[in-house]
């Protein structure tokens, strides 16, 4: 049985893989990181037990802190990556919209910084629930956001913001020199033409230079049923 | 024998450069890839050992532009790759055989610097 899901197709893998393999480089990172601050507890306690030095307390305080911080980012690496998991538990659900972009930019900023990009995120006050497909939602804010760093010129500054509109939500990309975003939805990729059609999403530029924007509307309970 | 440690995983780095001044081995750290470069025009550096994913330049660019300043330096490179798999794609990508994975065995780390050396 086919559902919304099954649009997502070989691109869909491709960025579950990519996120895997992002998380997962930076849960190794802090990994490192705890393990050389505990070698290095090891290498004072040794000094000491040899009379080559003596314990500094503040110095194996602020080692204990460091291996105490890093098990805190893992954990937090470790429950996105869950999330991210659990995004393709249910086909259609409520997604609320600031929370669901603040997680996307997380779990995806060491990419973002790798291409030399900063990007900002300005949640909206009010909480906006849509109803939509989770996990093509979070491909869906991933593939424009790359999209927009690779559009931006040298000085990849991109802000995303959302905002409710009558039918929905539009999420905005708005960057310094963005320059080379094609005028019209029929001038981007097939898969990016297929991910918002399956969303029932639309590609809004803002003309030279002002960025673009990405209207979503809800999916209805038609669309929660099998696709075929 | 001295060593340019470049990661920008500062707490990773710093740490590691302790340990080493520890086994009485000279290294200097930087987590960002210009100073990086400019420490190797002040000072002359037998290897650099170099965080392969990095913003602003990858280890791989940041072996060349340092290669222009002192051809003569050696390179190895770390990786926070998750798997055999990556492991291998990144070995390639560095084309060298120099390349250790994190968490690092520091005992390792020496051998595989003073091998270099050799």
């Amino acid at each position: 049985m086919e559902t919304i899901l099954s649009t997502s197709g070989e691109a869909g893998l491709v960025f579950m893989g990519q996120m895997n393999a992002s998380i997962s480089h930076e849960i190794k990172n802090t990994l490192a990181i705890i393990k050389e601050n505990a070698g290095l507890l090891e290498d004072l306690t040794t000094m000491a037990q040899q009379g080559r030095a003596p314990l500094d307390p503040e110095k194996i305080k602020g080692l204990a802190q460091r291996i105490a911080k890093q098990i805190k980012r893992a954990d937090v690496l470790a429950n996105n990556m869950n999330r991210l998991a659990h995004s393709v538990d249910a086909p259609v659900a409520q997604v609320e919209v600031n929370e669901a972009l603040d997680f996307m930019l997380q779990i995806t900023d060491r990419l973002s910084a790798y291409r030399g990009a900063v990007v900002t995120c300005k949640s909206c006050r009010e909480k906006i629930q849509l109803t939509t497909c989770p996990f093509l939602f979070n491909h869906l804010i991933w593939m424009f956001l790359s999209q927009a760093i690779e559009w931006s010129g040298d000085d990849k500054k991109i802000e995303v913001s959302v905002c409710r509109t009558p039918h929905g939500v539009r999420i905005d990309f708005a960057g310094s020199r963005q320059n080379r975003i094609p005028e019209s939805c029929k001038d981007l990729s097939f898969q990016h033409q297929q991910l918002l059609e399956s969303l029932g999403a639309e590609f809004q530029p803002h003309g030279p230079g002002g960025g673009f924007s990405i209207v979503i509307k809800p999916l209805t309970e038609g669309r929660n049923r099998p696709v075929k | 024998m001295r060593i340019l440690l470049v990661d920008d995983e500062v707490e990773f780095i710093e740490t590691l450069a302790e340990r080493l001044v520890l086994r009485d081995i000279a290294a200097e750290w930087t987590a960002d890839v210009d100073q990086a470069l400019e420490m190797a025009r002040q000072k002359k550096y037998d290897v650099a050992v170099l965080d392969v994913k990095m913003p602003k330049l990858n280890g791989i660019q940041l072996k060349r532009k340092l290669q222009e300043i002192q051809p003569a330096m050696k390179f190895l490179f770390l990786t926070g790759h998750g798997s055999d798999e990556d492991y291998r794609s990144g070995s390639s990508e560095a084309g060298s055989d120099n390349y250790l994975a994190k968490p690092l065995d520091i005992e390792t780390l020496i051998k595989i610097i003073k091998k270099i050396m050799d």
